[in-house]
C-alpha cells in the first residue's frame, strides 16, 4: 500500500466542503451566548461553497486518475457531479438565508450540515470502493436528516424527518447487504476487483444478487418507483430550500454512484440493463401519474422530482450499451445540472410562498398561489419558467435534457422507452401547468403580500437559477460540451 | 447452488444454536410440568433478592441521560480506533509509512477533539443549566 | 446567401416582451404601448426590406446565429431561413400582428392587466417569427411550443376560477398530443438522414416507409396545432382568450402553422404520397365537418371559430393535393380576411358591452358603420364571391383538386391503387363546404348587422375609436388587395403582376408532387361553379334571414327589395316552410354533431375520460401513500425482493 499526498488534491471539493463546515461548528460555539448574530454563516457557507465550484471545475481538465489506491477516482464525471453539488449548495445557502432570517430560525448547525452532506456528495461521486460509498452516503444522509427535522417545532419536519431517517437507514442495510455479498463474490470491495470477477465469467448468484441489492439501495436514494414512499412526505415537510437542495444534491450524487456500481462494478452486461429499464417504465409512469391529483405544490414537485428520476434513469438504461454510453452519461449530467437549477428556482420560489403561509396560518393549497402575478410579476414568471422547464417545453434547459436524454435511450435501440417518455412527459405538462393558471389567476380574495424584507437574497437566487434555465435552454452548447467532456471517461 | 459452498462453514454453528435452544426448551419445560406449584402471599415476596419495588417500573429517565450516553457511546467508539492503530504502528513503520500513520491518526483526533469542544462549549454535558 | 440581420427579426419583439412583461407595471402606458409596437414594426420593416431585396436567382437569405448544440451526432445550428415563403409569412405575421397590436391599444386600455397582454403579445409574435424563420425541425420546434405556450397564456388571460382555465389548458394538452408526434417525427427523421436542417432534410433521399411514418408523424403535429379533425376541439373553446388574440394567434397566425410545416417539408410528402392523400382527405373532412356546424352557433366568435377550422381544412385540401402553393396562398388570404373578421367581431362585443349571442344583436350597421362595412368585405372575401381574395385562392385550391396532380400521383406507393376519384371527391365536398361556408357566414352578418336592433336594454352600441377600427380598415383592404397574387397564371403572364402571383412567385420552393408536371388546364369551368356556388350561398343565407326580419316587422329591407318580397307570398308560411325544411334539420343535424362529438366523444370520453381514469389510478395509488411508514417500508421490501428475484431469474444460467 501506498499513499501519495498528492491524491488529497483529487478530493479537494470535499476537503474544502468539509473544512468550511469545520469552520462553522467551531465558529458557532465562541458566538456571543446571548442573541448571537449568525448571519455571517450563510455567507462563509457560501463561500466555501464557491471555492469547491472552483476546485471542481479547475480540476476538470485534469486526466482521470485513481485515487487512494484504488478507493476513490479524480475524473471528469466526478468533477461535474460535485460541480454540480457545489453550485446547488451555493444556491441553497443564499435562498436559505433569506428564508430562514425571515421566519428567525437561524440557529447554529444548519449551513455546517448543509456543507458536511456537500461533502458527503462529492466524496460519493468519487468513490470506486463500496466502503468509502458507504461512508460517503452515510455522511451525506445523515446530515440531510437532520437538515430535514430542522424546523423542529412543527409535527410535520419532524414526521418527515423521522420517516426518512428510518427508512434511508432501511435502504443503508440494503446496500450494506449487497455490498456483503459483493465481497463474498469478488473477495475485495473495490468496483475494479468486481468488475474482474464478472468479466471472468466465474460470476455467480451471488454478484446478481448484489447488484440486485446495491441498485436497491441506491434507487431509494434517487427515489426510484418501488423505493419512492418516503419522497412526497419528506419533501413536503422539510424545509423549502432544503427540499430544494435534496432535489439537486441527494439526487445527482446518488445518480452518479448508481452509474459507478453499475457501469464500473457490472459492466457491460445487458443484464442490469432491463432491470432499469422496468424501473424507469415504472418510475415515469408513477411518479407522473400520482402527481396529477396533488393540490400542494410542494407535494407536486416531490412526485414531479419521482417522474424526473425516471427520465435520469432512461439515461441510465442507455448506458447500458457500449455504444452511446459517453452520449448517455453526458445527457445524463446534464440532466442533472438542469433539473438541479430547476428545482432549486423552483423551491426557492415555494420558500419565499411557503413563509408567507407559515406567517399567516394557510394551509399549502394551489389556491394560495392565485394572483402572485398581480403582487410579484418577477416572481410569477421566475415560477412559470420553471414550471415550463420542468415540463420540458422549449426554450428551457427542461426540454434540452429530455432531448438529450431521449435522443440517447433511441441511440441504444430503446425507441418504446424514449416513446413512453416523451408521452408522461406531455401528460406532466397537466399539473406543472395548473401551477403557472393559478400564478396568473385572478385572486379571488385579496391577500397580502410576501411580508417580511430580505427577499432580496433570494431574488438573487432565483434570478440567477432563472438564468441558468434559460441559457441551458437557449445556448446549452457550452453546457453540453462540459458534460460531454465530463462523461468521456465513459467513452472506453 | 454456489451460494451455498459459501454458507457451509457456519454448519456446525447452526447445529449448535439449534441444540443449545432445544436444551433450554427441555429443561424450562420440565420445571414446569414436573416441579410443585404451592404459591403463598409470604413465597411470593422477594426474599434476600433485592429490595420490594416501590412506584412504576416504566420510570421516566431525563433526556439529557441519553445525550449523554449517547455522547459517551461516540466518543468511546471512535477511541476504539485507536488501539489497532496502536498495535499496527510498528508494522506501518516497518514499511516507510511511520510518518503517514502518525500524522493521519493526529488529524483523526484533532478532528475528535474539535467534536468535543463543540460539544462542551454547546453546554451538552451540563447536567443542570 | 448568408447575412446577419435576421435573428433581428424574432428578437426585437422578444426583447419587446421583455421589457414589457419585467417592467411593464411600472412603466407608463404609453411608453409600454410604444415599446410594443414599435419593435413589431421595426420587425415588419426589416422583413419587407429583405423581402424586397431578395436575390433573384436564388432567393433565399440564411442565417447562423450561432451553433445551437451538439449532442453526441446531431448537431443542431439556430439557423434562420428567410426565402420567399418565410419571407411572406414574416410579412403577414409582422404586418397584422402589429395591427392587431394597434387594435388591442384601444380593445385592452381598461384591463388592469394590459402590461402583461402586449408582453404575451410580443412574445407570441416572437416565437411566431422563430416558428416561421427557423431553418431547421427543431428551431421550428422551439416556436412550435412557444406560440402554444403564448396561446396556453393567451387564452387563459382573463382567469378567474378554474372552469375557465380549464379551457386554456385543454388547448395546450390537446396540442402537445400532437406535439408528441411532431417530436417522434423529427427523430425518425434524424435517425433516417443524420440531420434535421431544412436545407438537407430537403434533399435526402428517403424510403417510402421512413418517409410515410415521418411524414404521419409530423402530420399529427400538425392536426393538433391546425385544429383539424379530431383533435380540432381546442380551437372553439380557445375563444375565451380576448378577441383580438383570437384574431391573431387562433385565425390569421398560430393555427395556420401545420399548413406551413406540411409546405416547408414538401420534400418529404411528396416522398409518401399516401401520408399526403391522408392530409388532403382529413383536411376535407375537417372544412365540411367545421362548416356544418358553424351554421348552427350562435356566439359570433364561435362562428368564426369554426369557419377558422373549416377554412384550415381548405389549406389542407390544398397542400394534400400536391399543390402547396395553392394551400400557403390562401393560408396568406385567410389571414387577411380573417383577422378583419374577428376584430369586427371584437369590435361589436366592444360596443354591445361584451354581448356575444348573434341573437341578440341585429341592426348594428346603424350604430357602427365602419365596422360592418369592413365586416361585410371580409364576408364577402371568406364566401369567395368574385372578385376579392378568398375567390380566387380558395378556387385555386379546388381546381388543383380537381382538375390536376391528384390524378397522377395520389397513390398509396409506387404501383399501388391509384385513388384517381379521390380528386373529383375532394373537389365536391370542398365545393359543398364552400356554399355551406358561405351561407353561414352571411347569416352571421345578417343576424348581427341588418335587421332591427335586438340587444340588450340599456346598452347603446357604439362605434368603436379610431384605433380600433383603423386597422379594420387596412385589413379590409389587404382582403380586397391580396387578390393581385391570386389571379390565375395566364391573365397575368407577361405583365408586371406575373411578378406578384403566387404560383410563379413560389415557383421553385416545392417539390414536385410524383407523377410529373400538371397538364394545363382551363380555369374557365372551375371559376363558373365557385362564382356560382358564392353567390348561392349568400342567396340562401338572403331567403333564409331577410325574411325573418321582414317578419319581425323590419320592411325596410323588403321595401329595398320588393321583388324578392313578392316572391313569397305567405312570408309566415314561408319561414316556417323553411324552417321546417332546412332550417330545423339542418340545426339539429348541426347541433346533433356538434353534441355527440365535441360534447360527448371529445369532451366526455377523451378529455374528461383521460382525466378520471389518471384521477382513478391516482386515488388508487394515493391509497398506499397513507403516511404510513411501517407500509412504506414493506413497499421498499417487496421492491428489494422482487428487484433481487428479477435479476436472479436473468441471470440464472
Amino acid at each position: 500500500m501506498n499513499f501519495n499526498p498528492g491524491d488529497l488534491y483529487g478530493v479537494l471539493p470535499a476537503l474544502l466542503l468539509a473544512a468550511g463546515a469545520l469552520v462553522l461548528l467551531t465558529s458557532e460555539v465562541f458566538l456571543r451566548p446571548v442573541e448571537p448574530d449568525r448571519r455571517y454563516q450563510a455567507w462563509v457557507a457560501a463561500a466555501f461553497a464557491f471555492a469547491g465550484l472552483w476546485a471542481s471545475l479547475a480540476q476538470l481538465g485534469d486526466p482521470a486518475q485513481p485515487l487512494f489506491a484504488g478507493a476513490a477516482v479524480s475524473d471528469g464525471f466526478a468533477h461535474i457531479v460535485a460541480a454540480v453539488v457545489c453550485a446547488a449548495l451555493f444556491l441553497s445557502c443564499i435562498v436559505a438565508f433569506s428564508y430562514l432570517e425571515s421566519l428567525r430560525a437561524t440557529r447554529g448547525e444548519f449551513y455546517a450540515l448543509a456543507l458536511f452532506s456537500a461533502s458527503g456528495m462529492c466524496l460519493l461521486a468519487q468513490a470506486t470502493d463500496l466502503v468509502v460509498i458507504f461512508i460517503s452516503l452515510e455522511v451525506m444522509s445523515l446530515a440531510v436528516y437532520a437538515l430535514c427535522a430542522y424546523l423542529r417545532r412543527g409535527k410535520r419536519p419532524a414526521e418527515a424527518a423521522f420517516k426518512y431517517f428510518i427508512l434511508g437507514s432501511f435502504a443503508s442495510a440494503i446496500f450494506l447487504y449487497g455490498a456483503a455479498f459483493a465481497f463474498g463474490a469478488s473477495g475485495s470491495t473495490r468496483l475494479a476487483d468486481l468488475a474482474a470477477t464478472v468479466r471472468s465469467g466465474s460470476a455467480t448468484t451471488l454478484v446478481y444478487a448484489s447488484a440486485a441489492l446495491l441498485a436497491a439501495g441506491f434507487a431509494f436514494k434517487v427515489a426510484a418507483v418501488p423505493f419512492h414512499m418516503w419522497v412526497p412526505d419528506v419533501y413536503d415537510g422539510a424545509p423549502a430550500p432544503v427540499t430544494g437542495f435534496m432535489a439537486a444534491g441527494v439526487k445527482a450524487a446518488a445518480f452518479a454512484t448508481l452509474v459507478r456500481i453499475l457501469v464500473s462494478g457490472y459492466g457491460e452486461g445487458g443484464r442490469w440493463r432491463g432491470l432499469i429499464v422496468a424501473l424507469a417504465y415504472l418510475t415515469m409512469l408513477v411518479g407522473n401519474l400520482l402527481a396529477v391529483p396533488q393540490r400542494s405544490v410542494k407535494r407536486m414537485l416531490a412526485y414531479s422530482s419521482i417522474a424526473h428520476a425516471g427520465y435520469l434513469l432512461v439515461a441510465v438504461a442507455a448506458m447500458g450499451t457500449s455504444a452511446p454510453r459517453a452520449d448517455a452519461a453526458g445527457a445524463l449530467l446534464f440532466y442533472l445540472a438542469s433539473y438541479g437549477a430547476t428545482v432549486i428556482g423552483a423551491f426557492a420560489v415555494v420558500a419565499i410562498i411557503e413563509r408567507k403561509l407559515a406567517l399567516s396560518g394557510l394551509g399549502d393549497d394551489l389556491s394560495s398561489w392565485a394572483g402572485l402575478s398581480e403582487k410579484h410579476p418577477a416572481l410569477a414568471a421566475a415560477m412559470s419558467l420553471f414550471m415550463i422547464s420542468l415540463a420540458g417545453v422549449p426554450p428551457t434547459a427542461g426540454f434540452m435534457a429530455k432531448l438529450t436524454v431521449f435522443r440517447s435511450a433511441i441511440e441504444a435501440d430503446l425507441v418504446p422507452l424514449a416513446i413512453f417518455g416523451v408521452i408522461t412527459s406531455v401528460a406532466g405538462l397537466y399539473y406543472y401547468l395548473r401551477v403557472v393558471v393559478y400564478v396568473y389567476m385572478v385572486p379571488e380574495a385579496k391577500a397580502d403580500a410576501v411580508q417580511g424584507g430580505r427577499l432580496l437574497s433570494a431574488g438573487l437566487a432565483i434570478a440567477g437559477c432563472a438564468l441558468i434555465v434559460l441559457w441551458m435552454g437557449v445556448l446549452p452548447g457550452s453546457f453540453a460540451a462540459l458534460a460531454q467532456s465530463g462523461a468521456a471517461v465513459f467513452g472506453r | 447452488m454456489r451460494a451455498l459452498d459459501y454458507l457451509s462453514p457456519y454448519l456446525p454453528v447452526l447445529i449448535l444454536l439449534l441444540f443449545a435452544g432445544v436444551l433450554c426448551a427441555l429443561i424450562g419445560a420440565a420445571a414446569t410440568f414436573l416441579g410443585p406449584k404451592r404459591i403463598t402471599a409470604i413465597k411470593e415476596t422477594a426474599f434476600e433478592c433485592g429490595s420490594p419495588s416501590i412506584g412504576d417500573s416504566h420510570s421516566r429517565h431525563s433526556v439529557k441521560f441519553y445525550l449523554v450516553a449517547l455522547l459517551f457511546v461516540v466518543f468511546d467508539v471512535e477511541s476504539v480506533f485507536i488501539y489497532p492503530w496502536g498495535s499496527l504502528l510498528r508494522d506501518f513503520q516497518a514499511e516507510g509509512l511511520g510518518w503517514f500513520a502518525y500524522v493521519e491518526m493526529l488529524s483523526f483526533m484533532a478532528t475528535l477533539a474539535l467534536g468535543l469542544v463543540y460539544v462542551w462549549r454547546k453546554g451538552a454535558l451540563e447536567w443542570n443549566p | 446567401m448568408e447575412v446577419s440581420w435576421l435573428h433581428l427579426i424574432p428578437l426585437l419583439p422578444l426583447a419587446g416582451a421583455a421589457v414589457c412583461g419585467l417592467l411593464g407595471k411600472w412603466l407608463p402606458k404609453a411608453w409600454l404601448y410604444a415599446i410594443a409596437l414599435v419593435t413589431v414594426l421595426l420587425s415588419f420593416c426589416i422583413g419587407l426590406t429583405g423581402f424586397l431585396r431578395l436575390p433573384e436567382e436564388v432567393p433565399i437569405f440564411h442565417e447562423v446565429a450561432f451553433n445551437w448544440f451538439s449532442a453526441g451526432s446531431l448537431h443542431v445550428d439556430m439557423g434562420f431561413l428567410f426565402d420567399r415563403l418565410s419571407g411572406a409569412l414574416t410579412l403577414v405575421v409582422t404586418g397584422v400582428g402589429f395591427l392587431i397590436h394597434v387594435y388591442s391599444v384601444g380593445y385592452m386600455d381598461e384591463d388592469p392587466g394590459y402590461w402583461r397582454y402586449f408582453a404575451y403579445l410580443n412574445l407570441f409574435i416572437a416565437a411566431m417569427l422563430t416558428l416561421v424563420l427557423g431553418d431547421n425541425l427543431v428551431a421550428m420546434f422551439v416556436g412550435w411550443e412557444g406560440v402554444g405556450l403564448c396561446s396556453y397564456l393567451l387564452i387563459g388571460f382573463w382567469y378567474t376560477d378554474e372552469e375557465k382555465a380549464y379551457a386554456g389548458r385543454k388547448a395546450f394538452v390537446v396540442n402537445r398530443i400532437g406535439d408528441v408526434g411532431f417530436l417522434i417525427g423529427i427523430f425518425v427523421l434524424f435517425n433516417a438522414t443524420g440531420s434535421v436542417s431544412f436545407a438537407q432534410l430537403g434533399v435526402a433521399p428517403l424510403t417510402l416507409a421512413t418517409a410515410s411514418i415521418a411524414a404521419l408523424c409530423l402530420f399529427i403535429g400538425a392536426i393538433g396545432k391546425s385544429a383539424q379533425l379530431p383533435l380540432y376541439v381546442w380551437l372553439p373553446d380557445a375563444m375565451a382568450g380576448p378577441t383580438p388574440v383570437s384574431a391573431l394567434i387562433h385565425a390569421a397566425t398560430m393555427v395556420t402553422a401545420g399548413v406551413y410545416m406540411v409546405a416547408r417539408m414538401s420534400h418529404l410528402y411528396t416522398s409518401a404520397p399516401g401520408v399526403l392523400a391522408l392530409v388532403a382527405l382529413v383536411g376535407a373532412l375537417t372544412a365540411l365537418w367545421a362548416a356544418l356546424i358553424g351554421t348552427a352557433q350562435n356566439d359570433i366568435k364561435r362562428v368564426l371559430a369554426y369557419s377558422t377550422v373549416s377554412q384550415l381544412g381548405f389549406m389542407f385540401i390544398g397542400v394534400g393535393v400536391g399543390a402547396f402553393f395553392a394551400g400557403t396562398m390562401h393560408l396568406v388570404t385567410h389571414a387577411f380576411f380573417k383577422a378583419c373578421l374577428f376584430l369586427g367581431s371584437g369590435a361589436v362585443i366592444h360596443g354591445l358591452a361584451g354581448e356575444q349571442d348573434l341573437r341578440r344583436m341585429g341592426g348594428l350597421r346603424k350604430y357602427m358603420p365602419q365596422t360592418a362595412w369592413t365586416f361585410a368585405v371580409a364576408t364577402v372575401a371568406i364566401s369567395g364571391i368574385f372578385p376579392i381574395s378568398g375567390f380566387f385562392s380558395k378556387d385555386e385550391i379546388l381546381a388543383q383538386a380537381l382538375h390536376t396532380k391528384a390524378y397522377d400521383f395520389l397513390t398509396l406507393g409506387p404501383g399501388g391503387p391509384h385513388l384517381t376519384s379521390l380528386g373529383t371527391i375532394l373537389y365536391l365536398v370542398g365545393s359543398f363546404t364552400a356554399l355551406i361556408t358561405s351561407f353561414y357566414m352571411w347569416r352571421c352578418y345578417f343576424l348581427a348587422f341588418e335587421g332591427e336592433y335586438r340587444g340588450p336594454e340599456g346598452v347603446h352600441p357604439h362605434e368603436s375609436p379610431g384605433i380600433m377600427t383603423s386597422p379594420l380598415w387596412i385589413l379590409a383592404a389587404l382582403s380586397v388587395l391580396s387578390l393581385v397574387i391570386g389571379l390565375p397564371e395566364p391573365w397575368v403572364r407577361g405583365s408586371f403582376l406575373e411578378h406578384l402571383n403566387w404560383e410563379h412567385f413560389t415557383g421553385r420552393l416545392f417539390s414536385p408532387p410524383r407523377g410529373g408536371p400538371p397538364a394545363g388546364f382551363s380555369p374557365w369551368p372551375g371559376y363558373l361553379v365557385a362564382l356560382a356556388i358564392g353567390w348561392a350561398g349568400f342567396g340562401l343565407a338572403w331567403l333564409l334571414y331577410a325574411p325573418a326580419r321582414a317578419a319581425s316587422g323590419d320592411d325596410r329591407f323588403a321595401a329595398l327589395f320588393p321583388r324578392l318580397r313578392n316572391a313569397f307570398a305567405n312570408k309566415f308560411w314561408v319561414d316556417e316552410f323553411y324552417d321546417w325544411l332546412v332550417v330545423r334539420p339542418l340545426w339539429s343535424f348541426a347541433r346533433g354533431l356538434w353534441r355527440i362529438f365535441d360534447a360527448t366523444i371529445i369532451d366526455g370520453l377523451f378529455i374528461n375520460g383521460s382525466a378520471q381514469l389518471v384521477a382513478w389510478v391516482a386515488a388508487l395509488a394515493r391509497r398506499f401513500q397513507n403516511g404510513d411508514v411501517q407500509r412504506y417500508a414493506a413497499v421498499t421490501a417487496l421492491g428489494v425482493l422482487a428487484l433481487v428475484y428479477a435479476f436472479l431469474l436473468r441471470s440464472s444460467p
